[in-house]
């Protein structure tokens, strides 16, 4: 019987995931989608949730938080627009995103900062050992629905589509390579961007295992599907079950926070200015009736 | 004619009727002829009807809280009759329209005005009814037109055409007031004497403007009463200040989306009353982990839970010091009055800024909301970035082979930090216990050694803060010779000094104690203070039932006060009440 090693991240960090867990996939999908665009690692910021997926940051030599359960998306809007130099990147998972911090998703949407959000949906509750999770299936039978879920799935994609989501995306983390095209597009997109991935947890949920996906994801780039085209991408949107879309759903261009905000637009990057005094004698004379 | 060193006046009405505005534009000319003035409002929780009151008290002499004793009161409705009797006396001189304002008191001295008639007859809009009200109360007191309508014209700068109406409608009432041939006499106030340049401002303005001095870079907060006026003030700095200021989707929000821009490298903060603070705890603790110097103000209304939404408490002050789950240090400051807002906001971010600790502002909606004239704001104050590097210094220091280590433990506790984007160094902040480069850790001698580092900095905070901070302030007669001693905090400290002037009269010396710094509690200092008024009685005044800050002060030091003055029904205490209440204590 072979005793299961596990592995040391680059930053020296043990990996502390199950062996075969999809968040190895999207981690070699990111660093490479990184080393791809050749951003030096200190203006890559990661911000990861709670659950599996937020060791991540201890696993790549870039700048991290890891944050309090579902949120990712406030955060990562802040450090855009105190550092607009910055390459932000946020990393959810299905119950951070989907369940605690789904409040997040639209306005995120709304402000449009030049971000990322990828979430790992693994759809169960991994690390607090194999609850239901908004993307359970129906039926499904996990530690919280032992006579199977009851509830209805949530469909993220089309959620984050209805909002008017900027770039809207799918990766499986079993397609390593698709998934690190998807990341750079998303990263060089301007504008928000959203990548569902689709991520077995091998040890929670006996539906979704590679296998399973594997027989019924489709690549859209293959199909001729037109990401341009909203009506099209909120129909394969709800596609799911025999057949599951993965690829580019949607992508836009529209005006992103930074350019909307005068204070973030107008200066260097907030996080570099030095520290001074602002004058406030004007703010007196105008608001406060300053005597002569 | 009686001359008097203060006077008192009483706007009410439903709300939308503009009484607040009346109260406002009465308090600064009362500033612009050189008077010292507070303005305080009573509204309930909602847009239009209901019964809205505002005050203004102005005098010869700094005035730091309003009296039982009420001289004019403009009533736009009978409730404010109905509400506010107990303040009216037989000298008070009621202003109304007799045509909507029929049931009067008896007791009380007549000026009526036909407001709507008058606004009919002159094609005046009836909002301007309020600064007709404003001229009739001028014309009453004596007050020189002139200066009544610069106060109209600063109140609607901007709107030509709306000064022009609203002045039109002051004069008005200011004729007709004046031509009246009234049996009556109103009082007159002494005069002025000059107390060099000025403004009126809210505690809430006053520490946005602290912010603005402070170079904070990002505000984010989500609309609570009584925090909001913050929120609206700082989004007209997006355009004047370069403030990036957003509103948030939840106070949750709100605190990550500030938290997360201090991690940056920048000032941010972000504002809230009882229920979205308790929303804000988990960032809270979050920001004690990271040690980052995020900071929330905390603008107190009555609770539990909703509470009473639009009225004023002291209830948070035990809640504020230990809120957030964990241990870890902040700082609590509770500004004295409206000018303390001010120089307390920029020393806030300072302090929090050397020692990477979270910070926290408690203000109570009499001090967020109500307006007081101080001397103008200082320029002149220090901006310091504490323990963070700036991005070029770092760079130069990791260029000649310094390793930056974001948790490094230091003696006193406090790592240095670099902005994020630093090349060559990497800020990596983790919610979960982590080594000194950030990475999570749950050994025993990691835990140990990193919650010890970040705990360390209390006992030091406390020792900068005693040293070179005023962490409490005495007032009233030197504590040895005190027949009483009030130990409190924040707006309860206003009612206790106008308090003194009335026990003053009846020959007992009260001596005032107001702590400032509420944590790390200023212990020694504390027990130099108290140590004067051994064997004195001394009551906490507070806002509150508990008593907590005798509470605060008896678990740090062992001090126990004689008893606890509280007040709970959301309206601050008058002076003659408050004064009342000591003298019957001292007889039990």
């Amino acid at each position: 019987m072979s005793v299961y090693r596990q592995p040391v991240s680059d930053t020296g960090a043990v990996i502390t995931w199950c062996p075969g867990c999809g968040n190895f996939g999207i981690l070699r999908a990111f660093k490479k989608a990184i080393n791809d665009l050749g951003i030096p690692p200190w203006k890559v910021v990661v911000v990861t949730g709670i659950g599996c997926h937020g060791k991540f940051h201890n696993y790549v030599n870039v700048n991290t938080i890891h944050t309090i359960h579902g949120r990712v998306a406030p955060m990562i809007t802040a450090i855009k627009a105190a550092n607009k130099e910055l390459t932000v990147i946020g990393l959810a998972g299905d119950g951070d995103q989907y369940a605690i911090g789904v409040g997040h998703l639209p306005h995120i949407i709304r402000r449009n900062p030049d971000v990322t959000l990828i979430v790992h949906n693994n759809s169960v509750f991994g690390l607090t050992t194999g609850q239901a999770s908004p993307t359970s299936e129906k039926g499904q039978i996990t530690r919280t629905t032992p006579w199977g879920q009851w509830e209805e799935r949530f469909n993220p994609i089309a959620f984050v589509l209805s909002q008017g989501a900027s770039f809207v995306a799918r990766g499986f983390a079993g397609d390593v390579d698709h998934l690190t095209w998807l990341i750079k597009e998303a990263i060089k997109h301007k504008g928000f961007s959203f990548i569902d991935v689709l991520q077995p947890c091998v040890t929670f949920d006996r539906i979704h295992t590679y296998t399973w996906y594997r027989e019924r994801i489709y690549k859209l780039e293959e199909t001729g599907h037109d990401p341009s085209d909203w009506h099209a991408a909120m129909s394969k949107a709800y596609e799911w079950g025999d057949k599951i879309p993965i690829g580019i759903f949607y992508k836009v261009e529209k005006p992103t926070m930074e350019e909307l905000l005068d204070p973030i637009k107008n200066n260097p990057p907030l996080a570099y200015i030095h520290l001074k005094p602002k004058k406030i004698g004007d703010l007196l004379e105008k608001y406060f009736s300053l005597t002569q | 004619m009686s001359n008097r060193s203060s006077i008192q006046i009483l706007v009410g009405g439903p709300a939308g009727s503009g009484n607040i505005t009346s109260g406002i534009v009465l308090a600064r000319a009362f500033m612009y002829m050189g008077y010292y003035a507070v303005g305080v409002s009573e509204y309930p929780s909602l847009i239009r009807g209901g019964h809205t009151a505002y005050w203004v008290r102005a005098g010869t002499d700094k005035i730091y809280e309003l009296e039982d004793h009420t001289d004019i009161v403009v009533a736009f409705d009978e409730a404010t009759f109905q509400r506010h009797g107990w303040e009216i006396h037989e000298d008070s001189i009621a202003v109304y329209d007799p045509l909507v304002v029929k049931n009067i008191p008896e007791n009380v001295k007549k000026a009526p005005i036909p407001f709507r008639k008058l606004l009919r007859e002159n094609g005046l809009k009836p909002i301007t009814m309020n600064m007709m009200a404003v001229g009739a109360v001028s014309a009453l007191l004596g007050l020189p037109l002139d200066i009544v309508l610069k106060s109209v014209e600063y109140q609607f700068r901007g709107k030509e055409k709306v000064i022009e109406e609203n002045k039109k409608s002051c004069t008005i009432g200011y004729e007709y007031m004046a031509s009246q041939p009234l049996n009556i006499e109103p009082p007159r106030l002494d005069n002025p004497k000059p107390w060099g340049k000025r403004i009126m401002i809210t505690g809430n303005e006053a520490i946005a403007v602290g912010f603005v001095k402070g170079d904070l870079r990002m505000y984010v907060a989500y609309p609570m009463t009584p925090a909001s006026p913050l929120l609206h003030f700082m989004v007209r700095m997006i355009k004047e200040k370069d403030i990036v200021t957003i509103q948030a989707e939840s106070e949750i929000a709100a605190a990550q989306m500030a938290l997360a821009a201090c991690w940056t490298g920048i000032r941010a903060a972000t504002g809230t009353s009882g229920g979205g603070f308790a929303l804000m705890n988990e960032t809270l603790s979050e920001a004690g982990m990271f040690e980052m110097p995020l900071i929330i103000v905390v603008a107190m209304r009555p609770g539990p839970s909703t509470g009473m939404a639009t009225h004023s408490a002291q209830e948070d002050l035990l809640y504020g010091i230990f809120a957030g789950h964990g241990e870890f240090p902040k700082i609590v400051v509770a500004p004295a009055d409206q000018e303390d807002a001010y120089y307390r906001a920029v020393e806030l971010l300072n302090l929090t800024w050397k020692w990477r600790v979270p910070g926290i502002i408690l203000e109570d909606k009499h001090l967020a909301e109500s307006i007081r004239t101080v001397p103008a704001f200082r320029e002149d104050l220090p901006v310091e970035k504490g323990a963070l590097l700036y991005k070029e210094e770092a760079e130069e220091m990791i260029k000649k082979g310094w390793k930056y280590l974001p948790y490094k433990v230091t003696e006193n506790g406090v790592s240095p930090w670099v902005p994020t984007g630093t090349e060559g160094a990497l800020n990596k902040s983790d919610s979960s216990e982590h080594d000194e480069r950030g990475i999570v850790s749950e050994r025993p001698h990691i835990a140990n050694m990193m919650y010890k580092k970040r705990m360390r900095k209390e006992k030091y905070i406390l020792e900068d803060l005693e040293k070179n901070y005023e962490v409490i302030r005495t007032y009233g007669h030197p504590l040895e010779e005190a027949d009483a001693v009030i130990l409190t905090w924040g707006s309860a400290a206003w009612a206790s000094l106008e308090a003194k002037k009335h026990l003053d009269k009846e020959g007992l010396k009260l001596g005032i104690v107001q702590v400032i710094y509420l944590w790390p509690f200023p212990k020694n200092v504390f027990n130099e203070t108290m140590s004067r008024a051994r064997d004195k009685p001394v009551f906490t005044v507070e806002y509150n039932l508990r008593g907590q800050l005798g509470l605060l002060a008896k678990m740090v030091t062992g001090f126990t006060p004689t008893d606890h003055i509280g007040k709970i029904d959301g309206r601050p205490f008058r002076g003659r009440q408050l004064a009342q209440e000591i003298i019957s204590r001292l007889k039990r």
